[in-house]
């Protein structure tokens, strides 16, 4: 039982000690285009720019991105400075034609949201010190189509990415 | 009965003298994109630019709705030139706002097998929609020209495909009159017109 305790301790030890694969990036966003949304049989219209910021968990190992949210700011109507955050469910398909990797990054719900963004990878040290193969550009569309209590909610757009380097 | 048979022929009568609230909208469009396929396990890059074609669009002005369309895809290969004929079900969206219309037109299916979704075509397309004389009909609300994006990611037989583009619409004024012009139109008079045209132009429909 002792030994079973110290070799569970150990793993403890090492497996905090191991080098994670998972990285934070953080891009800078601007959407542009249009969304229209029905109020009150009423359609508004909102052009962009919209700007914020994405912040992505990727997980080297596997691929995959593991965790994303991203921060919309701006002013407001009355002129009000706002910020609002979305989490995001992220999709990273890398695509290796042998002689580049290009990253396609979605976003997919049934509910009517599509945004799809595409960037080629490159080496680069984006914070731990090893070299990772990271899409410092990603652009791309956005497409929504939602219905929330009888209004509904209709998007398109074109978004850009550009990897933030603090 | 007698009462009843007679005024039911004066209705189909009458019915048949209205005139009709649906018009057929050529537009020719055209596809630049990229898309990546992985049949094999490995992936495989393409990209197309002016992919053109034909969409041939039966409205109904009564409640702006779309019915029947109508796509023929046309292109050139090494072995020769071909079209290529589908058809889509394509929802029109009329948003008034201030003294402008725009329309916007969507393209959405997503296909389940399985409990598990196995595909995602998302495509829309947007413009400003003004009075114009399109045919039977003098100005008729009609979006000249229409842009936007398709989106799509597809797990089949073949593998995984996805594929991202921009399309434009641009209104065919000569061929939506000339649609419109005839005693019964349709969407697939007008598509066999196309159809003509091309094939006058040297091309064939595409082998299955």
């Amino acid at each position: 039982m002792k030994t079973l305790a110290t070799m569970t301790a150990l793993w403890v030890v090492l497996g905090l000690c191991l080098p994670s694969y998972a990285e934070i990036l953080v891009y800078k966003a601007t959407e542009n285009g249009n969304n229209f949304t029905q109020a009150q049989d009423q359609w508004v219209v909102e052009r962009g720019p919209w700007k914020g910021y994405m912040v992505i968990e990727i997980d080297y190992q596997s691929n995959t991105i593991t965790q994303a949210g991203a921060m919309e700011y701006g002013r407001d109507a009355d002129g009000h400075k706002y910020f609002k955050r979305y989490s995001l469910d992220l999709e990273l398909v890398q695509v290796d034609d042998g002689t580049r990797v290009r990253w396609i990054v979605m976003q997919k719900s049934l509910s009517g949201v599509f945004y799809m963004l595409t960037g080629l990878a490159r080496d680069g040290n984006v914070g731990t010190g090893e070299a990772q193969e990271v899409a410092s550009r990603l652009t791309g569309y956005g497409l929504v189509d939602q219905a929330n209590d009888g209004q509904r909610a209709i998007g398109m757009t074109t978004l850009s990415l550009t990897f933030y380097r603090a | 009965m007698k009462t009843l048979v007679t005024m039911t022929a004066l209705w189909v009568v009458l019915g048949l003298c209205l005139p009709s609230s649906g018009e057929i909208l050529v537009y020719k469009s055209v596809n630049n994109g990229t898309w990546f396929e992985n049949p094999t396990g490995e992936w495989e890059p393409h990209k197309y630019t002016n992919d053109t074609g034909y969409v041939v669009v039966d409205l109904d002005y009564d409640n702006y709705t779309i019915g029947q369309v109508k796509t023929l895809e046309y292109y050139r290969d090494e072995d020769g030139k071909w079209f290529d004929e589908g058809s889509a079900a394509l929802e029109l969206v009329r948003v008034p706002y201030g003294t402008k219309v725009q329309w916007i037109v969507m393209f959405k299916q997503v296909t389940v097998e399985g409990g598990e979704t196995t595909g995602v075509d998302f495509e829309m397309w947007a413009g400003h929609a003004r009075n114009r004389s399109i045919g039977a009909q003098e100005n008729r609300e009609v979006a000249n020209k229409l842009t936007g994006y398709g989106l799509l990611d597809v797990t089949d037989g073949e593998g995984r495909e996805i594929d991202m583009w921009t399309t434009s619409f641009t209104l065919h004024p000569s061929w939506t009159r000339w649609a419109n012009a005839q005693g019964n139109p349709s969407v697939d008079a007008t598509l066999q017109m196309i159809k003509d045209y091309l094939i006058g132009k040297g091309y064939q429909p595409q082998p299955t």
